[in-house]
């Protein structure tokens, strides 16, 4: 047996070179089973998969045959003429047709069934299983919002290998790599033409790459084209290749590679650059968007659609010729292509099917009871509370609204319009959240005016002064209190307030005026400062305090005076938890938007179960909210009435910050609660009041929403009286200005003089008496 | 005036710990006011729905299946969420897993939509009742 140094001495030159090969092989294997190691890590990862809210549909549901239609597209049903297999729908009329797809909820499992439903004026009037069997309830499959991945892979849209359209990879496989069946790795013909090439031309021009090439690069390796690199991609790409099966590689690949750039975000895999550029889930596509994203993957920056749409035209049409050449698509169906246009968005579109703020608050709430690794890697099911139509309400309400603020802003005394070219953009930025007050659900966040761009999550960071916001709840203190009704006559005058440092603080009215006496009623909605602070000290600051931690505030305010007009920060989402108890008639839940979560076979692991905890007397927050009806009525929100539908009963508080910094507005109907937060990221004035800004926002989301008004329940130990907005006297319906409110049963009011005489009285009484009997 | 309350309340006590509220006594929504009867016209479509919901979690409450019952109430009380009839079955589920405290909570929310509806009102206070124990 000859040792290592005997071959060596024996025969030195093919010694060495054996030592080299050795060298070589274990390089190599080195590589390649780093290589495996790596893939294998990330390949069995599964990421959370999140979902939307069902729709529930029933008899009754206000839906018409066109919305459940759009509805059904978005979850990627196809319409068909025949509805003959699960996922397609029909429409004839007032009828639709819809066979429904098994889904797994997070309590059972939904059969696939074929439904038809009817409608009649605007709700569905029957829903029939097949057969003729009437269904009380279907609970429809929600929609996919997205996964949530570790960190470095945050963005992505997953395909599973059972949603890769075969057409997507016979088309790669004819436009990238046509050996890709037969070669192991790599395709030593192409490299020897791109070498030919290269070494003509002098520098690396073709790389001849195949897709578990280009699949190696963009998993490890950055873009440079070095040679040592392409040795590297060479060892790893056989190395895959001698592990896996080509499935695996072409999944691997459909969701990894690069195809497109937002600023600091990469577009990676095909189901995510359907959504960036199509705005479509890929399974959605038509032929000449499949076949664009094709054309992208030989550079995606060069030929970025956007910006150089020639480009990207020659080469999806080049594309589309060579999958007819090659039989892969019909010439008539590749011809029909070539003559569309490319068909992408623009960007920053509202309605996308990525909510980065909403996934940004279910990332916090998964984070709270599961490990970074175990979201992003054991394919955990997230049922969320997000409703999409009521999500791209919100989006789109945004982003209008500040388009139209905008515009507004432009400088009236430069009519030519001279100034306006260098103008920075506008850095108006803002912030929605909408919960349905009973279960706390969070329906809705938008976090940024880029709605479809992770950043930034105002909704749940951006902590601001929150102004008149707050004197709702100095109100609600000084009824808790007793001894005041929101009739009750208090005094709107100059205010001077001793601090603890000693400095005097003198509170101002917005218009700069005091008005005297004025009722508790008409202080709050027309939001007088000077009224409220003495209202406040009265009840006192600490009164204030804890009401907001009963309400769930996190780190309450000391008891400054100056609380009492909202210097104190909270985030939008912070200002939403405390009006959706005010929404829910003094019962706190906690705002939530995971649902539930189940493992990968359906096995339930949490649940968020609905829990409620009164936190105030709920006579006092009713008497509070007649209030803030009010507000919209005559006060600080009456601007909203001209958008919102004439008969729907809202209840909503202005908030504005010094300087102007901040622009808020927080109401409710009965079924929605939505705050909605303006302002600029650099904290300079926004030059808007909370009317001016956010209700011009607020308002037509609450119209846009399918909600019904807001009607306090029946309540015993309250009764409804009349009053003069101005001075709280008991007045009658339609004597000047009389505006009915909540009081305590048995509160005797004065009267006002010319509305109210004794005899009045007596009739309201007996009247009261024949409604109780009634009853 | 709690003792004195007490006898008024044992049947109903009976009442609720076998089935809360007979089902076919289920209004859709609670109304006291014009504008709130035409509302509850308008959503008393959703009746069908709502009962295939409560007897699906009574169901699995008997059976012992908390999580089951809450599932199903709450997918309830999402599409009805002023109907005191269904806070008072999530209470009386609450108060069958033994959480006590998060039933009286519920309860008293049944209490605050029950409005002028007596039936719901005294179910749930029968419920608080027992909530608070002895």
């Amino acid at each position: 047996m000859q040792t290592l140094t005997q071959t060596f001495k024996r025969a030195p030159k093919r010694s060495i070179a054996a030592l080299i090969l050795l060298a070589l092989l274990t390089h190599m294997l080195v590589v390649g089973t780093g290589v495996i190691r790596q893939f294998e890590d990330r390949r069995w990862d599964i990421p959370a998969g999140v979902y939307a809210a069902p729709l529930e549909l029933y008899a009754g549901l206000r839906l018409d045959a066109s919305g459940l239609a759009a509805a059904l597209d978005q979850l990627g049903f196809q319409e068909a003429s025949n509805v003959e297999r699960p996922g397609q729908y029909r429409v004839a009329g007032d009828q639709v047709t819809l066979w429904t797809r098994a889904f797994q909820f997070w309590d059972r499992l939904e059969e696939a069934a074929r439904y038809t439903i009817t409608f009649d004026d605007g709700r569905i009037r029957a829903l029939e299983a097949d057969g003729g069997r009437s269904t009380a309830l279907l609970r429809l499959e929600p929609m996919r919002l997205g996964s949530i991945f570790a960190t470095h892979h945050e963005d992505r849209l997953l395909v599973e290998p059972d949603a890769i359209p075969s057409m997507l990879v016979d088309a790669l496989k004819a436009v990238e790599d046509r050996k890709f069946d037969r070669h192991l790795g790599i395709d030593l013909t192409a490299i020897l033409r791109a070498a030919w090439v290269n070494l003509r031309s002098g520098e690396i021009r073709q790389g001849g790459s195949t897709l578990t090439q280009q699949l190696v690069k963009s998993y490890f390796l950055d873009g440079r084209k070095t040679f040592r690199r392409k040795y590297q991609e060479a060892i790893m790409a056989v190395a895959l290749e001698l592990r896996y099966d080509k499935q695996a590689l072409l999944h691997a690949y459909v969701n990894e590679i690069y195809l497109g750039q937002q600023g600091t975000r990469a577009i990676h895999g095909f189901g995510l650059a359907a959504e960036f550029y199509f705005g479509k889930y890929l399974s959605q596509l038509e032929l000449h968007e499949t076949a664009l994203l094709i054309a992208l993957v030989k550079g995606p920056s060069y030929y970025d659609p956007r910006r150089h749409p020639e480009r990207a035209l020659a080469r999806r049409n080049l594309v589309l010729q060579m999958l007819a050449d090659l039989d892969i698509v019909d010439a008539e169906a590749a011809t029909e292509s070539i003559n569309r246009e490319l068909g992408v968005t623009a960007r920053s579109r509202v309605g996308s099917r990525y909510q980065p703020a909403y996934m940004d608050l279910v990332r916090r709430e998964l984070a709270t009871q599961y490990s970074d690794e175990s979201i992003a890697t054991i394919g955990l099911r997230v049922f969320t509370n997000l409703e999409p139509d009521v999500q791209r309400l919100a989006e789109q309400q945004l982003v209008d609204g500040l388009g139209r603020l905008d515009s507004e802003d432009e400088p009236a005394d430069d009519p030519e319009g001279l100034g306006s070219q260098d103008e920075p953009a506008s850095d108006l930025e803002g912030a929605v959240i909408i919960t349905q007050p009973a279960t706390g659900a969070v329906l809705a966040m938008v976090g940024s005016r880029d709605v479809a761009t992770a950043g930034f999550n105002r909704a749940l960071d951006a902590k601001r002064p929150v102004g008149s916001l707050m004197k709702p709840f100095v109100y609600l203190a000084a009824l808790e209190a007793g001894g005041h009704t929101l009739a009750t006559s208090i005094e709107d005058e100059a205010i001077d307030v001793e601090l603890e440092n000693g400095d005097i603080w003198s509170p101002e009215n917005f218009s700069l005026e005091s008005h005297g006496d004025v009722s508790l009623l008409q202080a709050l909605a027309a939001s007088y400062n000077q009224a409220t602070v003495g209202l406040g000290l009265a009840t006192g600051v600490e009164a204030l305090v804890e009401t907001l931690a009963d309400f769930g505030v996190k780190n309450p305010p000391p008891a400054y005076p100056s609380l009492l007009l909202g210097a104190f920060e909270l985030a939008p989402f912070d200002v939403a938890s405390l009006y959706n108890t005010l929404a829910n008639d003094g019962f706190r839940t906690p705002l939530v938007a995971v649902r539930s979560v189940v493992d990968t076979t359906g096995q339930p692991l949490t649940r968020t179960a609905l829990e409620v905890e009164q936190v105030a007397d709920p006579d006092a927050v009713h008497q509070l909210n007649r209030g803030l009806v009010e507000v919209m009525q005559q006060g600080t929100g009456r601007s909203a009435q001209a958008v919102l539908p004439e008969k729907l009963v809202v209840a909503g508080k202005t908030g504005t910050s010094d300087e102007y910094r901040d622009s808020w507005f927080a109401g409710f109907s009965g079924d929605h609660v939505a705050v909605v937060w303006i302002g600029r990221d650099d904290f300079e004035t926004a030059g808007l009041t909370g009317a001016a800004g956010a209700l011009s926002v607020w308002a037509p989301i609450m119209a846009g929403l399918s909600t019904t008004g807001y009607q306090p329940a029946y309540s015993e130990d309250l009764e409804a009286v009349w009053i003069d907005y101005d001075t709280g006297l008991r007045s009658r319906r339609g004597c000047g200005n009389a505006v009915q409110i909540l009081v305590p049963a048995g509160t005797r009011l004065k009267r006002q003089p010319g509305c109210v005489n004794v005899f009045d009285d007596i009739g309201d009484r007996v009247r009261n008496v024949f409604e109780a009997l009634n009853e | 005036m709690q003792r004195r309350l007490l006898p008024l309340l044992l049947p109903l006590v009976g009442l609720t710990a076998c089935a809360s509220v007979p089902l076919n006594e289920m209004p859709g929504e609670v109304a006291d006011t014009p504008a709130e009867v035409a509302e509850s016209k308008a959503q008393s479509g959703s009746a069908e729905a709502i009962r295939e919901l409560v007897e699906s979690s009574r169901t699995s409450r008997t059976a012992g299946d908390y999580p089951q019952a809450l599932a199903s109430i709450e997918r309830a009380i999402r599409i009805e969420p002023r109907n005191p009839y269904l806070w008072i079955e999530l209470a009386e589920t609450h108060l069958s897993r033994g959480n006590a405290q998060q039933a009286a909570a519920t309860a008293r929310k049944a209490m605050s939509v029950a409005g002028a509806d007596r039936v719901a009102k005294m179910a749930a206070e029968g419920l608080l009742e027992r909530a608070m124990g002895p």
